[in-house]
Formats: structure tokens, sequence, C-alpha cells
């Protein structure tokens, strides 16, 4: 890699490094992981970075799905510990704890969806990606990210009752 | 809203309004950017040194399989006292292996005894065509080898002597070699004929542990190897200076 390139690579993750470790987030229960795939994804970027990808965007979302997808895959071999800690971010004010909570919420939900369900609701529902987008990144067809679509939301409406309790009284 | 008539959109709409609060949580660390670069370049390094290092190991592998055994001179590190006093057992015999044998050259030859093959240094007495021979005295030992009814010249042998045995004519294509060590040597005295054996080499050097290299006593002048490559072991593959054979 050039300087040049290097400077280039800099600013495109501090540019969009937030979105994408949010969008990692979404995909992967705990945060210390959503920060392994990121590293991963753009160690993997930055050895494409030369070759002038159309959309590095695009190249993460695909690589950090087809990451969690792996990392379930390992997750079901070898079980992790259910609780998991948050890091201590360094800003703990008063907004952060509505945040916090409603992470909290987003993992029970999304926690029960297996690793393709989870992410066909994170693409189409929280990033807004059309049927024909999330298939791409996918890698399926757009029917399949229909069904998925309506099994893992099917999922997330049973599982709704039982998380409304705890973290709703505790952020009201 | 969190009836059991909650219908997907609005399960859609809670997800997504949980995302967009929790969002603000998930903040990317500033020195990421730096941690990938850093990480790419101490990969990148890594392979690097393992690259040059498997090119090594090819590279030094190819030169080892090219150049070993291929030299002039190669060490023959004498294990039996048959050349005693001229090469005694633990000292190493340097030979070429170009060299064609002349008379009074030691050689290196493979001879079979036994069934089992095996090396030996020995001196060359008897050319082909010679008539190798050394006649018994009146009081029953002999004085001297004879070629071709001359005497030859043995200071190397040091007082060692050499019972009698008749006159041999040595055939075409063969060598009648003796050991120095006369009294202990089996060599074209007690030899049954033998097939015509390649002669691996002849000796140039001579080298005594702790002492300086010598030149073989007692032989002809032959070029020395100086400070060039002597192989650990022999000629690869093995070297056939001429058809020739010890005979009896």
């Amino acid at each position: 890699m050039k300087a040049s390139e290097e400077v280039e690579f800099t600013a495109f993750v501090r540019e969009h490094g937030d979105g994408l470790l949010r969008y990692a987030r979404l995909l992967v229960p705990d945060a210390v992981e959503a920060e392994d795939l990121i590293q991963t994804a753009l160690l993997r970027l930055s050895r494409r970075w030369s070759d002038g990808l159309d959309s590095p965007v695009a190249y993460m979302r695909t690589t950090l799905v087809n990451l969690a997808k792996d990392g379930a895959r390992r997750r079901h071999l070898v079980p992790r510990p259910v609780a998991v800690i948050e890091p201590n971010r360094p800003e703990p004010d008063s907004d952060m704890a509505e945040a916090i909570a409603a992470r909290e919420r987003l993992d029970t939900l999304l926690a029960a969806l297996p690793p393709k369900q989870r992410a066909t609701v994170v693409l189409r529902i929280v990033d807004g990606l059309s049927e024909a987008e999330t298939a791409k990144v996918l890698g399926c067809s757009p029917g399949t990210v229909k069904s998925n679509l309506a099994r893992g939301l099917d999922k997330v409406r049973e599982n709704l009752p039982a998380t409304l309790t705890a973290p709703e009284e505790g952020s009201a | 809203m969190s009836t059991p008539t909650l219908t997907p959109d609005d399960a859609a709409a809670l997800l997504r309004d949980l995302a967009a609060t929790a969002a603000p949580a998930t903040k990317c660390p500033q020195d990421m950017a730096s941690r990938v670069l850093a990480r790419r370049r101490r990969t990148r390094v890594r392979r690097r040194l393992v690259v040059a290092g498997a090119l090594t190991l090819v590279a030094g592998s190819l030169a080892a399989g090219t150049w070993v055994g291929h030299s002039r001179y190669f060490g023959y590190y004498e294990p039996s006292a048959t050349m005693a006093p001229t090469i005694n057992a633990g000292d190493t015999a340097v030979l070429d292996k170009t060299l064609t044998p002349q008379r009074d050259d030691l050689v290196l030859v493979t001879v079979t005894a036994d069934g089992a093959p095996f090396d030996a240094l020995k001196r060359v007495i008897g050319l082909p065509g010679d008539t190798v021979a050394c006649p018994a005295t009146p009081e029953g030992s002999c004085d001297g080898v004879e070629v071709n009814g001359i005497r030859i010249d043995d200071a190397y042998l040091a007082a060692l002597t050499t019972k009698p045995f008749p006159a041999t004519k040595v055939p075409a294509d063969r060598l009648f070699l003796l050991g120095d060590n006369r009294a202990e040597s089996s060599d074209s005295r007690n030899w049954q004929p033998l097939p015509p054996t390649p002669i691996k080499g002849v000796v140039v050097e001579i080298r005594r542990p702790g002492q300086a290299p010598e030149a073989v006593p007692g032989a002809p002048a032959h070029e020395r190897p100086g400070n060039n490559l002597i192989d650990p072991l022999g000629p690869v593959p093995p070297a056939s200076v001429q058809s020739v054979a010890p005979t009896p």
C-alpha cells in the first residue's frame, strides 16, 4: 500500500467506520466480536484497496455478513458464555443509558434468529436495503430474502413480549 | 404497542427505532485505521520473511544437490591398517577421481569378498602386461617384489617383510594391487580373479590427524587440492576412471 492509499484508507475508515461498526454490531451478539469482525474485514479491504473497488462500503457489507456467518458457525461448535459484558466506552452519560438499554433489547431479539435470517432482517429493516440489494449482499435469490425476512420478523414478534418487561421499565 | 396482534411492520418499526436509539453508543475506535494498517504491515513483513526463508531453503537444497559429490576431489577415511605405515587406520586420504592410475599410485577400489562389496586402498604394483613376482630366497623369505624381473624400490614399506608368491602375469584391463602392510594386507596375492571393477580414485594427499597434509610417499607427484572443495562423500555418480580390477 502506498502512502497516498493509506491516507485514502484512513479517510474511508473515519467516514464509514461508525456506520460499519453499528452494522457489524447488529450482526453479532457482542461489541468485542463486532470490533474483531470489522478489523478483519478492514484488513481484507486493505488488501484489495489497490485494486480500485467500485464500492468499498458494499465490499465491507458483504465481507461482514460472511464473517458473521462464519462466526455463527464457529459459535455453534464452540459455545461462548451467554452473559456478555459490554466494554466500558469512555462516555457513560445519561443519553447512553437509553442507548445501552436499547442495545440490550435488540441483542435479545436478534439472538433468537439464525445468522442468515438475522443478516436479512438487519439489511432490509435497519439498513433499508432493497430486496435485490440484500440478495446481492447475501448471495441468494430475492425470494430467499423475502422468506427469510418474513420468518425473521415472525420470530422477533414472538419474542417481543418476553423482552418488553425488564429493559422497558428500566429506561422508563 | 405490545399487544399480541403486533404486525410485522410494527416489529420492523420497533427494530428500526431500537437500532437508531442504540446506534450512538457504538462508535468506531479512533485508531481503527492505523490498527488495521499496522497489522497489514506486520503480516506483510512476516509473509516476506516466510517467502524469503522458503526460497533460501529451495536454493540451498538445489545448490547442495548440484555441487555435493561433484568436486574433483573427495575424502576417504581409512578404517583399516592395510596401507600402514603409508596410511594408518584413522587417517584420511584425499582422492582425485579424474586421474588414471600409474605405477606406484594408491587407488581406491571396490572389492567383493565373501559376497559383500567393500572399498579398499591399495598400491598399484603391476600394470596390464607386467609380470609380478616375489621369489623366495633359500631361507624361505622374499627380499622384495619384482616387476618384469626388476626389483622395485619399496622404501615406503619400512621394515615390513613380504611373503614369497609366484610370478603372475597381469591380464589386460587389470591391475596388480598390493597393500603396503604386506604382512596383513589382503590383495592381489590372494584375491580370486575378479570381474573388472571401477577404480574410484587415485590418492593425491594424506591427512593425518593433527598434522599438515602430505603427498603420498613412494607415489608419483600429483596435483593436490589446495583450497579446492573436497567432497565429504564419494563421487556422485560413482566415478569410473578405468575399468580395472585386481587380479590374483
